[in-house]
């Protein structure tokens, strides 16, 4: 079962073609791979398909809902949440604060008049446990160390229970004990059943991870299909000896 | 002792449209100058209402806050696209539009001459018309405002208002429809500088066009007290409000006493921009 | 329609002084990518020096003009190294750079009240002044001039842009300043003397228009907004887009005068600038969106 597909997607830049003619399909329930070298649009697809950026042509099918304008709020609703290569948290609030705008009342009206009840800060709580981040809970989200951040980042997406998760680059920089805990949570998001799209430089993590693997090359897909199979095909080994 | 009073009753009701535009600026970044302007709507809307129509104070005052909200809302949906220079731009283009229209429009607001013999508050008979009453009544306004801010502040949308402030276009992933808080953060901030002119009006019981409506003194508060800060607000309130009275027991003639207060103000802006844009108290980076 | 040929002047007239100023104020724009409001400042400098060299102190008319223009652009180049310089130097966000140079323009604005008044004062001192009359339309010589030098400026400023040494330098700077760092370009040198240079316009601007009319304190917020107003319409940094923001602003203004009565002309423009950045942000030569 395919819970996201593009049909023949496109991006242009003012004459710079991102992405160009993507139709790919994101089965359910599975961790599959985007990789491709620098450059070959994958963030420019995450961005298209969480709202960040509109197509120029082409259609972005999820759960097999058409998404005609793809605004960034919207992504709740589609059940979909994502991350980003540099990582945004916010700075100046506290890592407690962080996840509680995951978890606090979205409209306006409703959010003046919560504060924070207690279902939330045991949520959030439990959440914070997992990551094992409960005692910086209180620290300014810009004091904590990157492997830190990465983590924080992480747990906002367990707090938003998504049921699609796009991951841009969470395993850039890490030391290795980090990156096998970040790849431990993400397994377990994967056995509650969530759908994860991983874009990832790191060949042996993808290799451990994912189900299925897409491979981009200057905005187009150049392979699609097993991990096993996909790396050891002769294109996809060019495109990366090649940059 | 009655100056002293005199002195503390502006800046506390100074403080009033501060602590509005330390949610509008400080929080959500947004640059506006129309502060005044809106305190400009309450001011008339007391001396209309209250001087030509006879209509109680306080009634007067809150149809000054319904047509400010009303006027803020509409610009705040006009100006909501706009990124930071641009909306500081805007609002400078409506402060000068307001401005304008204000001195123009001679039968209703009396134009350049303004309105005169505004009556003093009344609650039950009793008139508020000594200056020390004046600034226990002004400080009790002041008080309400500041509670709200504070309320608001250590809600989930104060949270909220935060994350808009670090990085609004991470928050939108989480579902939140980030131009619906600042427009009410807007249109709450401008209401506040409508309750703060209608004090005004009542305690100066004469309102004109004058100097105070393209005024950047609001802007020197809250930057000097710092930006972000409840506390910071009223702080720089008392200060910028303080500061040139200095003037006055050096001896500078009336005459320039309102330019010298205005090369005051953009002074500090600009020292505090080049020394320490977080303001005193203020706890954003800037 | 016996007044459109005066309107078509009047248009021309403002247009050509709008020009002057939009010029300076885009050579900035396009180079440090903000709006410095303390161009305002600039231009009350230049006005209030010219008045005090020429009406104060008698100078002869010449030696006046240049100093108010000195004046104007010593301005530009002292806010430069005092308060932008060292801003941009420790990567200021933009709106404190706006900010900032907003309140160097209430400071300038202040200044000129204190110790010049805040009464109107014209600066030409012969009240009769030459006055032609062609097709319909009356205008007299010091307009005239305006539009002249308008024109003169226009040219020199793109022949510079394009030929120059400097201009190309400016250019680059203007496309990519890192990258212009990086090949070798004094960006520091270069952007402060386009601060010097942007002086030049604003002073030569108000004391055509000084001549013309007068001045006072307020001129500086005026017509930081009509500039604003005029180089937004047009398209930022864009020294065509801003002539042309230039012609389409005077137009609408000197509609409104004829319309409605002067004091209406400032909520007309205000109101164009609003909704140009509503609709239109980029104005019509733009190259920046937002």
């Amino acid at each position: 079962m395919n819970i996201l597909e593009t049909k023949k997607l496109e991006k242009d830049y003012g004459g710079v073609r991102a992405v160009h003619n993507l139709s790919i399909e994101i089965p359910e329930g599975r961790i599959t791979g985007l990789i491709g070298p620098n450059g070959s649009g994958k963030t420019t697809l995450i961005n298209l398909l969480s709202g960040f950026s509109s197509p120029t042509h082409g259609t972005v099918t999820i759960s097999g809902s058409e998404r005609k304008t793809i605004l960034p709020w919207e992504n709740p609703i589609y059940g979909l949440t994502r991350t980003f290569q540099q990582i945004r948290l916010f700075e100046q609030m506290s890592v407690l604060d962080n996840l509680l705008v995951t978890l606090t009342e979205r409209s306006p009206f409703a959010s003046i008049f919560e504060r924070h009840g207690k279902l939330h800060l045991i949520r959030a709580g439990e959440i914070l446990k997992k990551v094992g981040l409960e005692e910086k809970k209180n620290i300014f989200a810009e004091n904590l160390s990157y492997g830190q951040r990465k983590l924080l980042e992480i747990a906002r997406i367990m707090a938003m229970n998504a049921s699609i998760i796009l991951l841009d680059e969470p395993f850039a920089g890490l030391f290795p004990e980090m990156v096998n805990q970040i790849a431990a949570l993400i397994k377990e998001m994967r056995r509650e059943g969530k759908t994860i799209v991983l874009v990832e430089h790191n060949m042996a993590i993808i290799r451990e991870l994912c189900d299925h693997l897409v491979v981009m090359d200057a905005g187009e897909l150049l392979a699609e299909g097993k991990p096993e199979e996909i790396l050891s095909r002769p294109e996809v080994l060019e495109a990366y000896l090649g940059e | 002792m009655d100056y002293f009073f005199q002195i503390f009753t502006l800046a506390v009701i100074y403080a009033i449209p501060t602590i509005g535009l330390n949610l509008i600026m400080g929080r959500t970044k947004m640059l506006s100058l129309a502060q005044t302007s809106f305190l400009g709507v309450g001011a008339y809307a007391v001396a209309i209402f209250s001087g030509h129509f006879h209509i109680n104070f306080f009634i007067a005052a809150l149809l000054g806050i319904a047509l400010s909200a009303v006027i803020s809302f509409f610009l705040g949906i006009i100006l909501s696209k706009l990124s930071e220079d641009y909306y500081f731009l805007g609002t400078l283009g409506f402060v000068m539009i307001f401005y304008n229209i204000v001195r123009n429009w001679d039968s209703f607001t009396g134009g350049a001459y303004g309105i005169a013999g505004i009556p003093r508050p009344e609650i039950f008979g009793f008139y508020i018309n000594t200056v020390f009453f004046y600034f226990i009544f002004s400080l009790i306004v002041c008080g309400l405002v500041y509670w709200i801010a504070l309320f608001l502040e250590k809600s989930s949308f104060g949270r909220v208002l935060n994350a808009i402030r670090d990085d609004e276009e991470a928050l939108k992933i989480f579902g939140y429809k980030t131009h619906h808080y600042k427009l009410i953060v807007f249109v709450i901030g401008s209401s506040m500088a409508s309750i703060a002119g209608s004090l005004f009006a009542g305690y100066i019981t004469y309102i004109d066009p004058g100097p105070l409506f393209v005024s950047v003194l609001f802007w020197a508060m809250i930057i000097i007290g710092g930006l972000g800060s409840l506390r910071g607000a009223v702080l720089g309130a008392i200060i910028v409000t303080l500061l040139p009275e200095i003037f006055r027991f050096i001896g500078f003639p009336a005459a320039i006493a309102g330019d010298m207060r205005g090369l005051l103000y953009g002074l500090a802006i600009v020292l505090l921009m080049l020394v320490r844009p977080k303001g005193i108290l203020g706890n954003y980076k800037v | 329609m016996g007044l459109l040929p005066q309107i078509l002047a009047n248009t021309l007239i403002t247009a050509s002084l709008y020009a002057i100023f939009t010029i300076g104020f885009n050579l900035l724009l396009g180079a440090v990518k903000f709006f410095n409001i303390a161009f305002g400042g600039a231009i009350l400098a230049g006005g209030y020096g010219f008045f005090l060299l020429y009406k104060i102190l008698n100078f002869p008319l010449a030696v006046a003009f240049a100093g108010g223009i000195l004046l104007s652009s010593l301005f530009c180049l002292l806010s430069y190294h005092l308060i932008f310089a060292p801003l941009r130097a420790r990567k200021s966000k933009n709106f404190v750079l706006l900010i900032a140079s907003f309140g160097l323009l209430i400071v300038a604005q202040s200044l000129v009240a204190i110790f010049f008044s805040s009464s109107f004062q014209p600066l030409a001192k012969n009240l009769e002044t030459l006055t032609y009359t062609l097709g319909g339309a009356r205008f007299n010589i010091i307009q005239l001039v305006t539009f002249l030098v308008a024109l003169t400026l226009s040219i020199i400023t793109f022949a510079t842009l394009k030929w120059s040494r400097f201009g190309k330098a400016v250019r680059a700077i203007k496309d990519d300043e890192e990258v212009a760092e990086l090949s070798g370009i004094n960006t520091k040198k270069i952007i402060g003397a386009l601060f010097f240079v942007s002086g030049i316009f604003a002073g030569v601007g108000i004391i055509l228009f000084g001549l013309d009319t007068g001045v006072d304190p307020s001129l500086g917020l005026t017509f930081i907004l009509g500039i604003v107003a005029a180089v937004i319409v047009g398209g930022m940094g864009s020294i065509t887009g801003g002539i042309l923001g230039a012609v389409i602003i005077a137009f609408f203004q000197n509609l409104a005068i004829w319309q409605f009565s002067g004091d209406w002309r400032d909520v007309v423009v205000f109101s164009i600038l609003i909704i140009v950045l509503i609709f239109r942000p980029q104005g019509l030569m733009g190259e920046r969106a937002i």
